[in-house]
């Protein structure tokens, strides 16, 4: 079932891209605070490069000031293919890249969607949403991947 | 069952970027009445793969259709867009094709898949290269885990 407004994120560890290199977080403490994640059906396709993950960049600083602590972005894709991505559009550690390879945080949210059609397996949809503290505070999902609004 | 010499490519449906998007293609097609130098690997973008294996395959096209390849493909169990992406970073267009086995439907089909989720890489491929005439595996080299060797462009020149 897919997660609603008012539930909590799902406890797992996932993996975050930093300077250093990928770190595992557990999400309990990935949540903490004003976060805004949204993520998008894979690194390096067209919609997610040239929309999503710059409009987020560039007004990094505005959601800053509106009180989000952190940023994230989410793409079942591996931690070596988020960095490569993360380079090529410049992020400069403005979003957090989180790489949900095994697509396991993605299903536990139900957020999956099968992709495998164009021979990109299974993805998460597209979506943006709200979360302070671990729970959901607004949620939105794109009706098509290609779609974004 | 890892696929053997000279027995039959199996048939799998993997995906090439054109430019209208990813473009679905069988392997029945891309073996067909032609001699294709194959060589699959765990990850796009990861690290013996970047420093060493397309690379050395992109460097070495010339010699190896020198030989008689006809084409020469990369592929991975990574998405098209990212497969493109890749190619692009080492030169590969023009030599390489980039070959994305998104579904790991071709490495399932070789028996070449491996469980990779520990890494948070999910289901990905073992590291080979094969050479296939009209179809037939000519030769096989599957990589033990984390060697890099038997399966190079370098080793292929040899068994032309």
């Amino acid at each position: 079932m897919t997660i609603a407004v008012g539930q909590r994120i799902p406890s797992q560890t996932v993996r975050v891209l930093n300077e250093g290199g990928t770190e595992e977080v557990s999400t309990d403490s990935l949540f903490k605070g004003k976060v805004v994640m949204f993520a998008v059906p894979g690194a390096f396709t067209p919609t997610c490069t040239n929309q999503h993950l710059p409009g987020y960049v560039k007004h990094a600083d505005d959601f800053k000031k509106k009180g989000v602590d952190s940023i994230i972005c989410l793409a079942v894709n591996d931690d070596r293919v988020l960095n490569a991505w993360a380079k090529q559009v410049g992020v400069n550690g403005k979003v957090r890249l989180l790489a949900d390879g095994n697509a396991d945080l993605t299903k536990a949210m139900g957020l999956d969607i099968d992709l495998r059609a164009g021979g990109l397996g299974t993805r998460s949809k597209r979506y943006a949403m709200i979360v302070e503290n671990g729970v959901v505070k607004a949620l939105q999902i794109e009706e098509a991947p290609r779609n974004c609004s | 069952m890892t696929v053997s010499q000279g027995g039959r490519a199996p048939e799998a449906t993997v995906h090439e970027l054109g430019d209208a998007g990813p473009k679905a293609v069988s392997t029945k097609d891309l073996f067909a009445g032609r001699k294709v130098a194959v060589f699959g690997l765990p990850g796009a973008f990861t690290r013996t793969c970047s420093s060493k294996h397309l690379p050395g395959f992109v460097e070495n096209a010339a010699a190896l259709k020198a030989k008689g390849i006809d084409d020469i493909l990369c592929v991975s169990v990574n998405d098209a867009f990212v497969m493109d992406a890749w190619g692009k970073e080492h030169g590969a267009p023009g030599k390489v094709r980039m070959i994305g086995d998104g579904n790991a439907d071709l490495a399932k089909a070789l028996g070449v898949d491996r469980d990779a989720s520990a890494n948070g890489m999910g289901v990905r491929s073992k590291r080979y290269s094969m050479i296939v005439d009209n179809g037939v595996v000519k030769v096989f080299n599957l990589e033990p885990t984390g060697e890099y060797g038997i399966s190079s462009a370098e080793h292929m020149l040899t068994q032309l």
